[in-house]
């Protein structure tokens, strides 16, 4: 199944936040640019998704990143929002680590939050987890990316669980904004399948 | 804070590091900095100021004849001076007799234009003596301003880290990371002024490596606002450290706000000192942050800290790194 994917340039969003740098660096700029994403991303189904690319950008400081995307991952975990899936495309190596803090912090700052993380392209076609989540997670999302797909019953045979567990945990990973979602139907009837959003 | 004693005029003293204290002529008071190179030296011209603040004079000078060389936090210490006269007496700080190159030094990070409100030098050098200040040239970062409300922060702070990137792609031939890090130092201090209530400066600068083949980066940025003391404390649910029984030493206040989360706001934040430390950790660089009379030094993964120090407003932050 196809899905829809926007390509949406970091840079672009900058200008519309009045940020007249190349270096997204400050809270206060992150309480400019986050209103602007997340408006795109709840505006999206949630199967559609929209890669955040950084090129032309010249930094990602750890108080945008923790504004911004620590923000929206505290969101998703805490189910306050819905929509689209966010991947983040180019960041360089420094930037990549100030994230890395920001999303590893917060569950050590918010009380309660047990994940809070994002997808990050580090190649092309390679997803990875970027930022702090629970065991189970991490193993699902690493199978989720050894497969293309994935059904609770695909899961639960492989990793001996009941099928109430593997559906959970897979929902836990759509919540979080870490997987597509997709319906199928065959002669048993409705069921959903999982897979990386790229 | 040092007991001060007022001295007869005239009397004039030598110690083997420094001439403490220098002659008064009528309401003059001269400090002669023998160097600004250390932070030694640095706090032996804090402790200056303070004796000329004590004694009430109106009118500051000082002497930089034996000053040949300046580090960005002898920068940071002549605007920091410069504000603090001001506030106090309303005069302006006059430096005079400088060698040629710390003249141009001075002058090239435009120390005169940034800070003339508070700063004045004795003679202004001749177009042919100044050093080629072309914008384009990006060879040195100038003293830059950096506001301290969030929005203009924001603009200040991210015109600093853009400029600084251009000098450091100038000064390095160092991987691209070594540089975004050193920005990132610039960007997490900067943004700091903000929760000073202050406006600041931020100076960099780099030297060749001496024993090392490289490069040392020199970052110095100061406010003159409430300190990190009063800022932990004006959180609305007031600071965990205050229920303590004896009081806390202002180098614990300053390592609690290097602690992960730790912020004035009332909202989510305390992220910047925790990456900058980690930085300088990375980096086996230094990290001294100097908050009114206390102060707390890394080198490495090594502390130490102070509180002894002479009672200077605002926060000073100085980070030295190796690069290259």
């Amino acid at each position: 199944m196809h899905i829809h994917t926007n390509i949406l340039p970091a840079t672009n969003l900058a200008v519309q936040a009045k940020i007249d740098t190349p270096a997204l660096v400050t809270r206060e700029y992150g309480r400019r640019f986050r209103p602007l994403l997340e408006d795109i991303i709840k505006h999206m189904a949630d199967d559609m998704i929209v890669v955040l690319d950084f090129v032309g950008i010249e930094l990602m400081d750890a108080s945008f990143a923790d504004e911004v995307f620590g923000t929206i991952a505290a969101a998703r975990a805490r189910r306050k929002m819905l929509g689209g899936r966010l991947v983040l495309r180019s960041l360089d190596e420094t930037s990549l680590e100030n994230l890395h803090l920001a999303l590893l912090s917060r569950p050590q700052i918010e009380s309660g939050l047990r994940n809070c993380a994002a997808l990050v392209m580090k190649s092309s076609e390679r997803l990875e987890l970027v930022g702090k989540v629970e065991g189970h997670v991490a193993q699902t999302f690493e199978m989720l990316q050894g497969r293309k797909q994935l059904t609770a019953r695909e899961l639960a045979d492989e990793l001996k669980l009941d099928i109430g567990a593997a559906s959970t945990r897979l929902k836990v990973l759509h919540d979080l904004g870490l997987a597509v979602r997709i319906e199928l139907r065959d002669e048993q009837g409705k069921l959903f399948s999982y897979q990386l959003p790229v | 804070m040092p007991c001060i004693l007022p001295h007869p005029v005239g009397l004039v003293e030598h110690s083997p590091t420094r001439l403490v204290v220098q002659h008064m002529v009528e309401e003059q008071f001269c400090i002669r900095p023998i160097s600004l190179d250390t932070p030694y030296q640095v706090e032996a011209f804090y402790e200056d100021l303070s004796v000329a603040i004590a004694w009430g004079y109106k009118r500051l000078v000082v002497d930089l004849a034996q000053v040949s060389f300046v580090r960005p936090d002898g920068v940071i210490a002549l605007v920091t001076a410069a504000r603090l006269w001001h506030t106090w007496t309303g005069h302006r700080i006059v430096l005079i007799n400088m060698q040629q190159r710390v003249h141009c030094y001075l002058e090239r990070i435009d120390l005169f234009g940034s800070c003339a409100a508070w700063l004045m030098q004795d003679h202004e050098l001749s177009t042919t003596e100044q050093w080629d200040r072309n914008p384009e040239s990006a060879s040195l970062l100038e003293l830059l301003p950096i506001a301290g409300d969030e929005e203009r922060n924001a603009r200040d702070v991210g015109s600093a880290v853009g400029r600084a990137g251009q000098i450091l792609r100038r000064w390095f031939d160092a991987h691209d990371n070594a540089i975004r890090r050193v920005m990132t130092l610039i960007s997490e201090i900067s943004s700091n002024v903000t929760h000073s209530l202050d406006h600041g400066f931020a100076v960099m600068q780099r030297y060749r490596d001496g024993t090392r083949m490289g490069s040392i980066v020199v970052i110095a940025i100061a406010d003159l606002g409430i300190g990190i003391k009063a800022s932990l404390n004006s959180k609305p649910q007031g600071l965990i450290l205050h229920n303590t029984r004896t009081p806390l030493a202002g180098s614990e206040f300053i390592l609690h706000a290097l602690d992960l989360g730790v912020t004035s706001r009332a909202e989510i934040g305390g992220l910047g000192l925790p990456r900058v430390k980690t930085i300088v950790e990375d980096c086996q660089g230094s990290l001294r942050i100097r908050s009114f009379s206390s102060e707390v030094l890394f080198i490495g993964h090594e502390m130490q800290a102070r509180d002894n120090l002479v009672e200077i407003p605002g926060t000073q932050v100085i980070i030295e790194v190796r690069s290259g």
